[in-house]
């Protein structure tokens, strides 16, 4: 601003309270908090401690797989197989169960993520192939594969010191949402403080400028789909370790939907860019919260879906609106 | 891959589907000697003409550099519908309430897309999902029988003289689609609006109604797939169509047209819906689970876009 201009021109600085609510998680956080106070007269039961608990503990899976496809999105990517790759890595943690011990399963898994995110990654990073149509067929090619692993028969049974990591608590929190919290606030940090969290940032905002000021775009979008991966696998850890049981055709499909509408709901624009964690948190947070209500108001599941898809329509268009008011 | 260089016969014989095709046809013969049989072409037929025409919706959005996932969810809706409203309403008056009902779908998808400038992937899919719930709400998630009307019943399951009619409705939709994009203002339009949106707005193209009548079509269209479904069904069926979405899309990439926009062919199309049908069948005929026909078919879509990339000039 120039100095010379009298006072009187010179925008008054805007106090900090209206800054914060231009941030796109603080007015989700609000639609959070209205519809929490609206659930606690509509949900008979909500507020029991065991429900509270419940409520984060239910969507812990999903929330995992959901910072992942933020990354993603804010490189303008989408990633349909994250699903599929928790059903692979849920098959295979429930294959190794007898041959191996929990932390060896547990890194096994690991590797097993990363590769199919890091696959993924390859085609559409490095040989700069569209992510829809590379993780569309992905998407069938590791659900495929759990076939192939197991002809799609049941998989039950977790040895002692590997359910704890599901089923544990730590005092009176359970361990999934303890990872949940932890993997939100260091992605948090990632994408906020560091060098890679910014780049991916510059990529999807602008990619061409992004590689001109000499970021690896390739690489790091291939990076991006390999962390996607590796938070499937967490995510396949927690389930399988939880449940102790995996339907290798069914788990962790329908996630791809979940999770992209928390995403969308947090802020994050498939337009690049643009986006947080948080933000992502607390949209998994409003699904979860739904999805609850309507089971304690004895809807039928079939609502689920329905809720799912109209929730990332309106929160399109929700994005659009708050773009005009900006 | 300049679909206008040259006149409609001859440029066909320069699509690399149409080899692919035929030698499909031929290594089908040689393997299976139940294949090249005019009873299993007949069915070849039958069975790609729905996704078919759902291959010709998704082939006009894609032009536009859009993308239209919700039509599996509305062919399904749709299916269900026209199946429900026999009885009430007659079949006449069902098959135009379904349409309205795809046109309308098409519309609001369109609409929104035009008015938030939204990606059309996110777009869709909401209402892709949507739909499908809203499928299985219907019903409570059971299947339900419709009434019987032969009439309705032929549309699927009939013949005209050697061809399946679902087949014949099919090459209709892939003819005046043609007669679209290749003749019509219209269909111009959708070209150039795909190929280079800020160029085509300065040319003086109303961008912004091209794209809604694309996804208008493209809910249209998908309307006809779902009466063709629902009369080959004859049930109300909440999961119906689950699942075509992957082989629509692979016909279409398969087809030569890009995710990029701005360029494709209905025939390419055509011919790519034909060879994922006749390699569908041929999995079936060989009695190959669904889940490997799946994987298979997520590695075609990877090889064929990978070959595309390697051949085209880098952008």
């Amino acid at each position: 601003m120039d100095p010379k201009l009298p006072v009187s021109i010179r925008k008054p600085p805007e106090p900090a309270w209206r800054r914060w609510t231009r941030e796109p998680e603080s007015r989700i956080g609000i639609v959070f908090i209205a519809l929490y106070t609206a659930s606690v007269f509509l949900g008979e039961g909500f507020i029991s401690p065991a429900n509270q608990k419940n409520l984060l503990r239910q969507i812990s899976t999903e929330g995992i797989i959901a910072i992942g496809m933020t990354f993603v999105f804010i490189t303008r990517g989408i990633d349909l197989s994250v699903g599929s790759i928790m059903g692979l890595v849920a098959t295979t943690a429930m294959l190794l169960q007898e041959s191996m011990g929990s932390v060896p399963i547990i890194l096994v898994c690991l590797l097993v993520g990363c590769a199919a995110g890091l696959i993924n990654g390859f085609f559409i990073g490095l040989m700069r192939l569209d992510s829809f149509l590379v993780t569309l067929s992905t998407w069938m090619i590791y659900r495929g594969l759990c076939f192939l692993l197991t002809g799609g028969e049941r998989l039950s049974g977790t040895q002692d010191g590997y359910n704890r990591i599901g089923q544990g608590y730590l005092g009176e929190i359970p361990i999934p949402v303890i990872i949940l919290i932890t993997l939100v606030i260091l992605s948090q940090l990632i994408l906020s403080k560091t060098l890679f969290g910014r780049a991916v940032r510059y990529i999807g905002g602008n990619e061409t400028a992004s590689f001109y000021s000499g970021f690896r775009v390739s690489v790091l979008r291939a990076a991006t789909f390999t962390l996607s991966g590796l938070f499937c696998a967490i995510a396949a850890i927690v389930f399988s370790s939880r449940f102790g049981v995996v339907y290798p055709l069914e788990t962790g499909s329908g996630y791809e939907f979940t999770t992209i509408a928390a995403v969308v709901l947090g802020g994050t624009t498939f337009l690049g860019g643009k986006g947080s964690i948080i933000g992502t948190f607390i949209g998994i947070m409003i699904i979860s919260l739904l999805q609850n209500v309507l089971n304690l108001m004895d809807i039928q599941p079939h609502y689920h879906k329905l809720l799912t898809g109209t929730i990332i329509v309106a929160a399109v268009i929700m994005q659009h609106l708050r773009k005009d008011s900006a | 891959m300049n679909p206008g260089r040259s006149s409609f016969p001859f440029s066909i014989l320069r699509m690399p589907a149409l080899w692919v095709w035929i030698i499909l046809l031929a290594a089908g013969s040689i393997l299976s000697p139940d294949f090249f049989t005019s009873r299993n072409l007949a069915n070849v037929a039958r069975q790609v003409s729905i996704e078919g025409v759902l291959a010709v919706a998704m082939t006009l959005v894609i032009i536009t550099k859009g993308i239209d996932l919700s039509i599996e969810s509305v062919a399904a809706l749709c299916s269900m519908l026209v199946v429900l409203l026999l009885d009430p309403i007659g079949m006449v008056g069902a098959i135009l309430v379904v349409l309205l009902v795809g046109l309308t779908a098409g519309s609001i998808n369109g609409i929104i897309l035009v008015w938030t400038g939204a990606s059309p992937i996110i777009i869709t899919l909401g209402a892709w999902i949507t739909l499908r719930g809203l499928c299985l709400v219907i019903t409570g998630g059971r299947l339900e029988t419709g009434e019987y009307i032969p009439a309705f019943s032929s549309i699927a399951n009939g013949s005209l003289g050697p061809f399946p009619s679902p087949f014949v409705i099919l090459c209709i939709a892939v003819v005046l689609g043609h007669v679209l994009l290749m003749w019509l203002p219209l269909g111009r339009s959708l070209l150039a609006v795909g190929g280079n949106e800020e160029a085509a707005h300065l040319a003086g193209i109303p961008v912004k109604k091209t794209l809604f009548i694309a996804y208008m079509l493209s809910g249209l269209l998908a309307a006809v797939a779902g009466i063709l479904l629902g009369s080959r069904l004859e049930v109300a069926q909440p999961l119906a169509a689950e699942g075509f979405l992957l082989n629509v899309v692979a016909a279409v990439v398969l087809g030569g047209t890009r995710l990029e926009g701005g360029s494709g062919t209905l025939f390419g199309t055509f011919l790519g819906v034909l060879i994922v049908g006749t390699i569908r069948n041929f999995f079936n005929i060989q009695g190959i689970p669904l889940e490997y026909q799946q994987l298979i078919f997520g590695m075609i879509i990877l090889t064929t876009i990978m070959v595309a990339r390697v051949f085209s000039s880098p952008k």
